[in-house]
Parts: C-alpha cells; sequence; structure tokens
C-alpha cells in the first residue's frame, strides 16, 4: 500500500474516499501538470488493483486522433517494456482500438480479454506482454474528448463495480489536471513568443519587477548597456551599475528620473539626455521609454525600460547645429549685404544689409519688398533683370543699380544673384557690394588717364621739337666755327713765313678754342639728347663694352706705356650704345689723367658688395682733391686746370645722366697724385646679371 | 676764283655758306680743280643748272656736272630733295653725288632716306678727305692737274 494509502487509513477514510480525497487535492494543488498526472495515475492503479495504467491525449494537430503520452504506471516496468514500447509508437483515430472506440463512442469501454478482441491493433504484442483484460475511460473538457485513460490486467477482467463506480470522479479530477496543463502551456507558449519578440527587436528591453530588481534584459540592452541583469540590485543602484550619467556630464542619473524607476510608479516617461558608460570605456547616448506594465488587478507587475542608442544621431545633431551656426556667423560677419526674397518679398536680411540701407534693425527690413529702396531711375531696369531670371532667361551675373538709403543717400551697388530653397519655396539669395567709392575711383582714375594722355601727347611732341630744335641749333653753331677753324689754318700753313711767331701763337689759340668750342657743342648736344632718349635695354656682354670702348680710345693708347686689366665682367641689361660711352668717357678720363704717368695703370673689374654689381675703373694718376667731389660730377664742372688737362667739364656729367637713366648709381674715391676710383651700378638692388 | 666757261663742268659745288665754299675751294684747289668747279648757293639754282631750266636753260643735261658736291641745309630748296630729283630722273641718275655733312648723325639722317648717296665728306672739306672720296667713286680724272678746255 502506497504512503497517501496508508495516510487515508489512518485518517479513517474508507478506500474510496481516500482515493477521492488524494485526486482532489492533487487536481487543486500548484503541482505542476505532468508530476499531478503522474501521482493520480499511480493512486488509482493502485487502488483498483491493476498494474498497468497509460494515458492517450489528443494529438492536437487536426488529425481527431490520440496519440500516446509518456504518463504511465507500470508495476513490472520490465515485464511490460514491449507493450509500453509499441503503445508508444501507436495512435489511434476514432472508432481504432481501445482509445479510439472510447474517443468515438465518449464512453468507456471494457474489453475482458483483448486478445479475444477484433478492435485491439495492439494485440500481438498483447500475446507476448501478457496483458488480457483491459478498460479505459474518456476524460472531456466541457463535452469535448481531450485524454482517454486506459487500465490493462494481466488476466482475463470482468466488468467490476468497484472499478467502474468510482471512474467518472477519476475522469473528473483527471480532466481538472489536464485543463491545468493546457493552461501551463498555453502560458508557457505565450511567454515564449514574448520572449522571442524581445529578443527579436532591435530595441533595448529592461524589465524590473514589482519590487524594483531587474528580472529580464533582451541582449540588444545587454549589448547596449555591455551588461546583463545583475540580480538584486537596488532602483537607487541602478545608475552605478549600469555607469549612467547626464548627457555631456559626468554627473551620475539621478535614480528617480530614470524612466524605468518611475514606470514603478506608474509612470510613463521619455528622456534622451541619458548616457551609459559601457565595460570597456565607450560611453552610448539613450533615448529612453519607461512604461509601467499591469496585471489584471490593475497593480503594476512590472516596470519595462525601452531604449535604443542615439549617439550617432546627436552627432549628426551636433555637427548640424555646428554648421548652421557657422554659416549663420559668415552670413552675418559678411562684408556683403546678403538679402533672401520669395518672390517681390524680403524674408532674410543680414547685418551687413541693415548698415548698407542703413535701417535699424533686421527687423525693419523683412516683409518690406525687393523695389523698396530702388532708385527710381534704376527701377525699370531692375524689374527686368528680376522678370528675366523668373523667366528662366540668361542674366549676366553681376549687375549695378543704384539705390536710396533710408536716409536719402544714393548708392551704387553690385548684385549677384542665385537661386534657393528657403523653407520649402524657391527663393532667390543676392549678394550687394556697395561699389559707390569704387565707381568713384574709377570715374576719377579715368579721368585722370584722360589727362594723363593728353600731355603725354603733348610731351612728345615738344620733345620732338625740342630734337629738332637742338640738332639744327647746334648745326648752326658748328658752322662759324668751321670758318673760324678753317681759316685759321689756312693762315698758320700757307702764310706763316709771313708772320711773326707771337702771331702764330695767337692763331693757334683762335684754332684751339674754335676746336674746343667744337667739342663743347658736340657734349652739350649729347648731354641734352640722353636726357630724352628712350633706354634700349638688351642683355649687354660688358666684356664685349669695354673692348669696344678701348678700341674707340686706341688714338688715346698710342705711343704709352698703359698697362690696362679687365677683370671678369658679367652681362648685364643696359642700352650698350649708352653704356659703352659711359666706358669711353671714365677709361678716356684714366688714360687722361695719366698721361703723366711713367706708367698708367688701369684696372677695369665688377665686384659684389651687398648683393649687387658694383664696376669699377681705377686708375694710378692725378687724381683729385676729396673735399670738391661733390662737384666732380656738374656740367661743365672741372677740378683741374685746362692747361693741365683739357676737357668740357661735360663728359662726366653724361656719363652720370646715363647711368642714372639706368637706375643707377656712380661715384668716386680719389687721392691726389695717387689716382682715382670711379664705381657705378646699375638699376640699383641686388645683381642682375651672373658673371661670365 | 675763275670759273670755268660754264660749259666745261666737273664739279658741282651746292653750298650756301660762304666761308665754307671759300675752305672747300681751297682744299681743292691744290689741283687746280677750281677751275672746273661751279658753285650754286641754293637748291633750287642746282636744280636749274642739273636740269637746265630757267637761268640755266641754255645748257644741256648731257654736259652736265661730272659730279655734285652737295651740302644738306639749303635756302629754297634743301639738300634732301635735290638728292631725291636728281637719283629719280634716269639722265641725272648716274651722276655721282657726294653729301657734305658737318656731323655722323647727320649721315645717319642722310642714309635713312635711302636715296643712294654715293660718298660722304665731313666738313670742312680735308683735302685727305676729298682724295679719298674721289678715289672710292674712281673719278681720278677729277685729279688731273690739267685745266680742260672746251
Amino acid at each position: 500500500m502506497s504512503k497517501i494509502m496508508l495516510a487515508n487509513q489512518k485518517l479513517g477514510l474508507t478506500a474510496e474516499a481516500g482515493l477521492f480525497y488524494s485526486l482532489a487535492s492533487i487536481a487543486a494543488s500548484e503541482m505542476p501538470g505532468d508530476q499531478a498526472l503522474q501521482q493520480c495515475l499511480d493512486i488509482v492503479c493502485e487502488y483498483v488493483e491493476w498494474p498497468v495504467g497509460h494515458l492517450y491525449v489528443d494529438a492536437s494537430d487536426g488529425s481527431g486522433e490520440l496519440a500516446p503520452a509518456t504518463v504511465w504506471h507500470l508495476d513490472d516496468p520490465e515485464r511490460f517494456e514491449a507493450f509500453r514500447t509499441v503503445t508508444e509508437r501507436t495512435r489511434f483515430p476514432p472508432g481504432v482500438g481501445l482509445p479510439g472506440r472510447v474517443l468515438q463512442s465518449g464512453e468507456p469501454a471494457w474489453i475482458p480479454d483483448v486478445q479475444q478482441d477484433e478492435n485491439f491493433p495492439r494485440n500481438k504484442a498483447a500475446g507476448e506482454i501478457g496483458v488480457r483484460g483491459a478498460f479505459a475511460i474518456p476524460i472531456k473538457a466541457g463535452s469535448q474528448i481531450v485524454a482517454v485513460l486506459e487500465f490493462f490486467a494481466d488476466r482475463q477482467e470482468e466488468p467490476n463495480e468497484r472499478v467502474l463506480n468510482v471512474m467518472g470522479m477519476v475522469a473528473h479530477q483527471f480532466s481538472r489536471i489536464l485543463e491545468r496543463k493546457r493552461s501551463e502551456e498555453a502560458l508557457r507558449d505565450a511567454e515564449s513568443r514574448l520572449r522571442q519578440l524581445m529578443e527579436a527587436i532591435p530595441i533595448g528591453v529592461f524589465v524590473l519587477d514589482s519590487s524594483g530588481k531587474p528580472t529580464y534584459a533582451n541582449p540588444v540592452a545587454k549589448e547596449l548597456l555591455g551588461r546583463g541583469i545583475i540580480a538584486d540590485t537596488a532602483t537607487d543602484q541602478l545608475g552605478e551599475v549600469y555607469q549612467a550619467t547626464i548627457a555631456g556630464t559626468d554627473q551620475p542619473y539621478p535614480a528617480d528620473r530614470m524612466p524605468i524607476v518611475r514606470a514603478l510608479a506608474g509612470e510613463r516617461l521619455t528622456v534622451d539626455d541619458l548616457e551609459v558608460t559601457r565595460p570597456g570605456g565607450k560611453t552610448l547616448a539613450l533615448e529612453v521609454w519607461g512604461s509601467p506594465v499591469y496585471d489584471s488587478a490593475g497593480r503594476v507587475q512590472y516596470a519595462m525600460a525601452a531604449f535604443i542608442d542615439i549617439t550617432e544621431r546627436k552627432r549628426a545633431e551636433d555637427a548640424l547645429r555646428e554648421t548652421e551656426e557657422m554659416y549663420r556667423a559668415v552670413v552675418d560677419n559678411a562684408n556683403d549685404a546678403m538679402v533672401i526674397n520669395v518672390g517681390a518679398q524680403v524674408v532674410f536680411v543680414n547685418h551687413a544689409y541693415v548698415a548698407l540701407f542703413g535701417l535699424e534693425d533686421e527687423a525693419q527690413a523683412v516683409g518690406l519688398s525687393v523695389y523698396q529702396f530702388s532708385h527710381p531711375e534704376d527701377y525699370d531696369l531692375v524689374r527686368e533683370r528680376i522678370l528675366a531670371r523668373e523667366r528662366g532667361e540668361p542674366v549676366p551675373s553681376r549687375f549695378e543699380h543704384r539705390i536710396i538709403r533710408q536716409d536719402g543717400n544714393v548708392r551704387t551697388v553690385e548684385t549677384s544673384s542665385v537661386s534657393i530653397t528657403f523653407r520649402g519655396q524657391p527663393a532667390w539669395l543676392r549678394v550687394l557690394r556697395d561699389v559707390t567709392e569704387r565707381k568713384r575711383a574709377e570715374e576719377e582714375i579715368r579721368v585722370l588717364n584722360q589727362e594723363l594722355e593728353q600731355r603725354v601727347i603733348e610731351l612728345e611732341s615738344s620733345m620732338k621739337e625740342l630734337d629738332a630744335f637742338s640738332y639744327s641749333v647746334s648745326h648752326d653753331l658748328r658752322a662759324p666755327l668751321r670758318a673760324m677753324d678753317g681759316f685759321s689754318r689756312i693762315l698758320a700753313e700757307e702764310h706763316a713765313p709771313q708772320l711773326v711767331p707771337e702771331a702764330q701763337h695767337y692763331l693757334q689759340l683762335v684754332r684751339d678754342n674754335a676746336q674746343q668750342m667744337g667739342r663743347l657743342i658736340d657734349d652739350l648736344l649729347m648731354f641734352s639728347r640722353l636726357g630724352r632718349q628712350q633706354l634700349r635695354l638688351q642683355t649687354v656682354a660688358l666684356a664685349d663694352l669695354v673692348k669696344q670702348a678701348l678700341g674707340d680710345l686706341q688714338s688715346e693708347r698710342e705711343e704709352r706705356r698703359i698697362e690696362i686689366s679687365v677683370g671678369d665682367l658679367p652681362t648685364c641689361r643696359a642700352d650698350p650704345a649708352l653704356l659703352r660711352q659711359v666706358y669711353i668717357n671714365l677709361i678716356g678720363n684714366a688714360l687722361k689723367y695719366t698721361r703723366k704717368n711713367q706708367t698708367a695703370v688701369i684696372e677695369v673689374d665688377c665686384q659684389q658688395i651687398d648683393g649687387e654689381h658694383v664696376y669699377r675703373i681705377k686708375d694710378n694718376g692725378a687724381g683729385f682733391d676729396m673735399r670738391y667731389a661733390d662737384k666732380l660730377f656738374g656740367v661743365f664742372q672741372r677740378l683741374h686746370r685746362s692747361e693741365d688737362y683739357e676737357g668740357t667739364g661735360v663728359g662726366l656729367a653724361i656719363a652720370q645722366r646715363i647711368i642714372h637713366r639706368h637706375g643707377g648709381r656712380i661715384w668716386a674715391e680719389a687721392e691726389i697724385n695717387k689716382g682715382a676710383t670711379f664705381y657705378f651700378t646699375l638699376s640699383g638692388g641686388p645683381a642682375n646679371g651672373t658673371t661670365r | 676764283m675763275a670759273q670755268l666757261a660754264e660749259n666745261a663742268v666737273e664739279i658741282l659745288l651746292v653750298e650756301d655758306n660762304p666761308a665754307d665754299v671759300e675752305l672747300t675751294l681751297h682744299a681743292l684747289q691744290r689741283y687746280n680743280l677750281a677751275n672746273n668747279i661751279h658753285v650754286v648757293r641754293d637748291g633750287a639754282e642746282a636744280l636749274e643748272f642739273i636740269f637746265c631750266t630757267g637761268a640755266y636753260a641754255h645748257r644741256t643735261i648731257e654736259n652736265g656736272p661730272k659730279v655734285i658736291l652737295l651740302d644738306l641745309k639749303l635756302p629754297l630748296v634743301d639738300g634732301i630733295e635735290v638728292l631725291r630729283r636728281v637719283k629719280a630722273d634716269p639722265r641725272t641718275q648716274p651722276i655721282p653725288v657726294v653729301v657734305l655733312t658737318s656731323s655722323r648723325e647727320e649721315r645717319d639722317v642722310v642714309d635713312s632716306y635711302k636715296l643712294g648717296v654715293n660718298s660722304y665728306i665731313v666738313k670742312p672739306v680735308e683735302f685727305d678727305q676729298f682724295t679719298e672720296a674721289v678715289r672710292q667713286l674712281g673719278l681720278y680724272w677729277v685729279l688731273l692737274n690739267e685745266p680742260r678746255t672746251v
């Protein structure tokens, strides 16, 4: 006898009452369904004293067949093993086999000896398994048969009153248990479906139970938080556990602001300023919705939080805001006025616009017509251009017209416009630049240029006149000189015998002076021309120039002891004819003033001083007194007596003028009787050539 | 200076400045060429003489001068114009023209006209220069000592 039976006996219950009592208490208990079925089956089999009990249940696949459950009572599992094996592979449609006829009839069925029964498909096995007597009862839920209980004995059994009497009650209790089992399964199904949903949605879900303890976090939540549930976390510890902070700060997120905590109190709340830091250091920004889940009695059963990662969204928002701020700064600080108009109405202006039109603030401009400040004379022009643009015709991108400011001042502006979209509407962005000053300057320049051209024409013509004048003057001045020189010569040569030495001497003086005058005229003419002549700049090899100059001075060099050394001379940009004249003058001077030397030593070279080429002509001749150096280059200025050294006093002035025309400088150093050194540069500044 | 009968003129001197005339004739006197020289004092008279018009209508071109010494600054018609006319007419074009210049610049200017000057002499006319010009022109006969007679 089982423990239960014994206990029931002790209670003074009859076997039957005890059976009822046990089954009922099991059915009413919270024991899991499968366990309850098993226990009840054991109790029933013990009561009816049959060795085998088994449960068939509705296949629940729409076939209407019964499928074997794995709930067995077997007194001797080994003995009935084969039967069990067969049974567990056998399904019964209505009417077939023992379970099938019960299913069909809805009434219990008794088979005294299954081996003699035609409708017992398990017969073959039955013989071997030694099952003889059998009966089965239907288990109903409402009017539907949901299961069939079957019992088997190992000997023939005739229908037994005692057994049949209790079967109704047994069926009822089993029905209760099965129903409970079905509810359990439905609940489990529902829970499973919910769980799958939670795990599939791309939103983090975190659930607290009614006492505030974390009970569930879906995979997305675990990934976002970087942590799973730590059970028994108190609500005020949530922030610390999950490293929740207020966005943009290090401050911990207060528990009483968390949506999930507030959901416990029955509130629905959304926040987007919560950040969590995952283990590993990465911080995410979250948007969190909190919502309570109520039970059937209306009490908060769970607090649920759903959240998503908005880090990227925030980054994009920040970037956008920065860009907008930047553009706004650009527009506001632009020097040029900017205005946006939709149709003919102004919708936006920047600071520069306000300043340009002499308004007080932007608000004054918005809403005005674009023609508001147009100069009446330019109104048609402006209008035509706007219309042309709207028609889509090509117009020049820049356009000048006049405006009248608020204070009545007229300004000229240069506009360029481009079509844009402003708050969804087609609009025009125009940039206006105040060009009033520029136009004024342009006009002045134009007038000045005209005057300048006029002056240039006048200058050119007076230069031409001067040229003609000085040419003809010098020509006419030469004629009497020719006569003076010529006849003096004839006198001296052909009438010498008649002339006393004194007379001859005077004649010679007349000749000398006439010739001197001729040279003066030549030099003055050249000097004058140099001031007006255009420089013909070329790349010049100075070494060649010096050679030519020395050639021209050949007559001065004959029958003298002269040592001329010419150093490395670079190429440079100069007027070759004029620069040659400079060398002729300077080297000529060197030759002249060394005439009294035994040996004249003349050096011609070029040095680099402070990055410039400095050209040098040095002699060891008479030199001059440095105290009067400033007179060296004056016209007709001489530092020596003409009887000692002849000259017109124009040679150096000519050289200086040429050098100055080239933009260079010329100067000299000397010591009386020790010699003189003349230096010059061309177009002052860093070396203008390369040394050859 | 005695001037040869006009028919036998060898050299035409076109020069307006009296001092220059005298100096030139003096220089050429060494070869007694003065006898063969006819002097005209302006460009107009020069053209009349060369082309045998006006006061010289009785002359013939074939009997014209064998060389012209031409100054440039002349009254009435200037030297360049005389030169142009002489070189433009086939009858007179072969006559050698020696231009008397007073400076290098003057020579450059005349060259620029590209009228075909045969030779240049710088004033005052020096004897050596003159013989060089004559040599260049191949007018050696001009240097003969004997006066030519008609």
